[in-house]
């Protein structure tokens, strides 16, 4: 079952409160929305945490759903959303944190000595995202919905309300960055 | 078309499936002729897609659903609390605007008419008024200018 086979009954049964109405949209996305809040999260108790709030989002505004536009580019957009609020939030925290620590982190390795580090010695998912981890909040999202769930470049537009341009130019930067991290330099 | 132009095709539109057919015919010619662009070609397979798309998806944890069900409860017991909490707000509301707008009007027509009778008879009583009942008008005058400024 995927979000493309909720049916409008099931949408009009969990907006007035049907809660077992609910728990069908929430099998259907809920592997959508998990793997999102993974690729974007630092963590599985974060990603957990924001696939919880994407869901109480979806429950709480349900009612104001039109079908203006698909059930399932509104409920990505909560998710993109939401990941990246959350995203931009450890952000903040780490470079409060890193000013708090400043003397002691300049004798850690840098980031990017951590991620060769960690590629040598760690699992496929951890590489990934230590990977994505280099990217930028919105390069990153660009990211994980082309090549997770495989959206096209008008979808990423259409969730991400941004021009189907910026989606091929996003795209571009960020492998950009993922070839340069991976150690590759452009030969003529 | 120079190298540039088709590795800024190779790292969006050719990985991504969204050339057209000229477009796949251009870059198809153009591979075969550049050794440079192949590689680049391949790199970007290799480091910046394949490794993301080959990572299977995890299903979440199945307490997450039950965590988030017994949320959605909570949620609509706040709900239900909160718009019974409304309801009665209002009504206490209306009622008390009800008993006041009541009590006012009662009150200021009571108190208006009762004072007033009150009053008049009083003042009729210490004045003896009928007594300027035939009293012209500027004596009249001149009596309650007396009375007041002394």
């Amino acid at each position: 079952m995927d979000i493309q086979s909720i049916s409008p009954d099931i949408i009009h049964k969990s907006a007035a409160g049907d809660i077992q109405a609910f728990a069908e949209i929430y099998k259907s996305a809920s592997s959508f929305v998990y793997n999102v809040a993974l690729r974007t999260a630092r963590n599985r108790e974060d990603a957990q945490e924001i696939t919880q709030e994407v869901f109480l989002k979806v429950f709480k505004n349900l009612r104001d759903f039109r079908f203006k536009s698909s059930f399932k580019t509104w409920l990505y957009r909560i998710t993109v959303n939401t990941a990246l609020n959350a995203l931009k939030k450890a952000a903040h925290e780490r470079r409060r944190q890193f000013a708090y620590h400043e003397n002691i982190s300049a004798e850690l390795p840098t980031q990017a000595e951590a991620i060769e580090t960690s590629l040598d010695h760690s699992g496929q998912k951890e590489q990934v995202n230590k990977m994505l981890e280099t990217l930028n909040p919105e390069y990153r999202t660009c990211i994980v919905l082309r090549e997770m769930q495989g959206l096209r470049y008008d979808e990423i537009a259409q969730v991400l309300q941004i021009n189907i341009n910026t989606v091929r130019s996003r795209l571009k930067r960020a492998r950009e960055m993922l070839l340069k991290r991976g150690g590759y330099h452009e030969m003529q | 078309m120079k190298c540039n132009k088709f590795r800024d095709i190779i790292i969006t539109d050719h990985v991504d499936g969204e050339l057209d057919e000229q477009g796949k015919q251009e870059l198809a010619s153009h591979l075969q002729e550049c050794a440079g662009c192949r590689e680049f070609a391949a790199a970007v397979l290799a480091v910046a897609v394949d490794p993301l798309r080959k990572t299977t998806p995890e299903e979440p944890p199945a307490f997450l659903w039950t965590r988030l069900q017994s949320r959605l409860e909570q949620e609509q017991r706040n709900h239900s609390g909160l718009k019974w909490l409304q309801v009665l707000a209002t009504s206490a509301m209306f009622l008390a605007m009800v008993l006041t707008g009541n009590y006012l009007v009662s009150g200021m027509v009571g108190t208006t008419n009762s004072q007033e009778v009150v009053a008049s008879s009083e003042v009729a009583s210490q004045l003896s008024l009928s007594e300027f009942n035939d009293m012209p008008n500027e004596q009249v005058e001149t009596v309650y200018n007396n009375i007041i400024g002394g």
